[in-house]
């Protein structure tokens, strides 16, 4: 067998079954008629160096049997800006957040706290390989099957949106607060069943809510649902309008009240355990209490700045059109 | 610059032409390598790996129409332009001419 029939039968092994059986006639005859042609040139048969010559620029077996498969690529020039705009809506809204807020939930609530990132990070792999693979599968069907979108063709440009003028708002710096409310919020109105203990000293404590707890569960609840709402706004539009920085600033002015109101209390949760070690206890008990007391402090702290700062950049937002527009 | 980067756009611009090309020399019946020949003696040069897939999917697209007939002593597979291919040539050449026109007057 010289190395135009071997040349021939490799392509024909990677060809498809359902390939037609005479592209391997038509290519045989085509390089025959290249050695025929060459042959008649030097007057006798091609040896295997020249014929080797002759087919190195057909290119591997392999390639030349690829480009009589009837798809080309995968994902076409034509699909390929919807199959961009998919891939990113599914990673930034469904897979990054489910990530970042089982994370949150999985740091509150596993017995095992220390391995949140490991887990994270895994989840957000798995999540990350899934979600792609699944997208790049669905438009390689699509492909496939030539399916053509026109849901975009018949666009309106009465319906562009006007461009921002508002403070733009990082979406990365949205989705980690997002999480952190979400997450707050799971633990405060336990949806999820938080055990009714803190663990000390590796043991399980129970411990008693001070009543202060029950009078601002609701002020709480709303006052962090509403800010949720405020993240998703800023998630679906980055910049802020006026409505939602006054929203925000209600927001911050609520948490600051509700923090003044914790502030004016000292006693916050009582560890429930044995009169053998009671004394350990009180003194644990003790730096609970400071130390709610003290995250309190901060909270306010913080709500009080982020009051003050939303109204400035309010303001001064305001001036600034004022002064373009006079 | 990208070294490849005439490459990719040489590749780019001979695309079409080539089917254009193709087309043209099939008003006359030609098989594979004639046909890679007449072009090449013409001055445009295209390889196996890209002539006979392209063959076969203007072939698909009905286009072109093909026979196997023996010829010096060998069947070989024979190409003509079908009366779908000769419309659509007619569509494609004018297109190209007023393309040709287009950028004769913009380079």
């Amino acid at each position: 067998m010289d190395l135009i029939e071997r040349y021939v039968a490799a392509v024909r092994r990677h060809l498809p079954k359902s390939a037609n059986p005479d592209i391997v006639s038509e290519l045989a005859d085509n390089l025959r008629s290249q050695a025929e042609e060459r042959e008649a040139q030097l007057g006798r048969a091609l040896n295997e160096d020249e014929q080797a010559a002759l087919l190195k620029p057909h290119g591997h077996p392999w390639l030349m049997a690829s480009r009589y498969m009837p798809q080309q690529q995968l994902i076409g020039p034509a699909l390929y800006p919807y199959y961009r705009q998919t891939l990113a809506i599914v990673v930034f809204w469904v897979v990054l957040p489910i990530i970042l807020v089982g994370g949150a939930v999985t740091a509150l609530y596993s017995d095992q706290p220390g391995q949140w990132l490991s887990r994270m990070l895994q989840s957000a792999w798995n999540g990350g390989i899934y979600s792609v693979g699944i997208v790049t599968i669905i438009f390689a069907v699509l492909e496939h099957e030539r399916v053509k979108f026109t849901a975009l063709e018949n666009w309106n440009p009465m319906r562009l949106p006007k461009p921002s003028t508002g403070r733009e708002i990082p979406r990365s710096e949205t989705v980690i607060g997002l999480v952190f409310q979400l997450a707050f919020l799971i633990y405060w109105t336990k949806v999820i069943g938080l055990p009714n203990f803190i663990l000390h000293g590796g043991e399980a404590v129970q411990y008693a809510a001070a009543p202060i707890w029950n009078q601002l569960y609701f002020p709480i609840v709303a006052t962090v649902a509403v800010s949720v709402g405020v993240s998703l706004a800023d998630l679906i539009r980055p910049w802020r309008t006026t409505a939602v920085s006054i929203v925000d600033i209600m927001v911050s002015i609520a948490s600051l009240a509700i923090a003044t109101i914790v502030l004016r209390e000292s006693h916050f949760v009582t560890l429930l355990g044995g009169a053998e070690d009671a004394a350990r206890l009180a003194q644990v008990e003790f730096w609970v209490n400071r130390s709610i007391w003290w995250t309190f402090a901060v909270i306010g702290a913080i709500s009080a700045f982020m009051a003050l700062n939303e109204m400035w950049h309010l303001a001064r937002n305001r001036n600034g059109a004022a002064i373009r527009f006079a | 610059m990208d070294p490849n980067l005439f490459d990719t756009l040489r590749l780019e611009l001979r695309r079409g032409s080539l089917t254009l090309a193709v087309l043209a020399q099939l008003r006359s019946e030609h098989y594979g390598y004639t046909l890679r020949k007449a072009l090449a003696d013409l001055g445009l040069d295209i390889d196996e790996g890209t002539l006979y897939p392209l063959l076969r999917r203007l072939e698909s697209q009905e286009l072109l129409t093909s026979e196997w007939r023996e010829e010096g002593g060998r069947k070989k597979r024979f190409y003509k332009l079908s009366s779908d291919g000769r419309q659509v040539f007619k569509q494609l050449l004018a297109e190209w001419k007023a393309i040709n026109a287009s950028l004769d007057r913009i380079i």
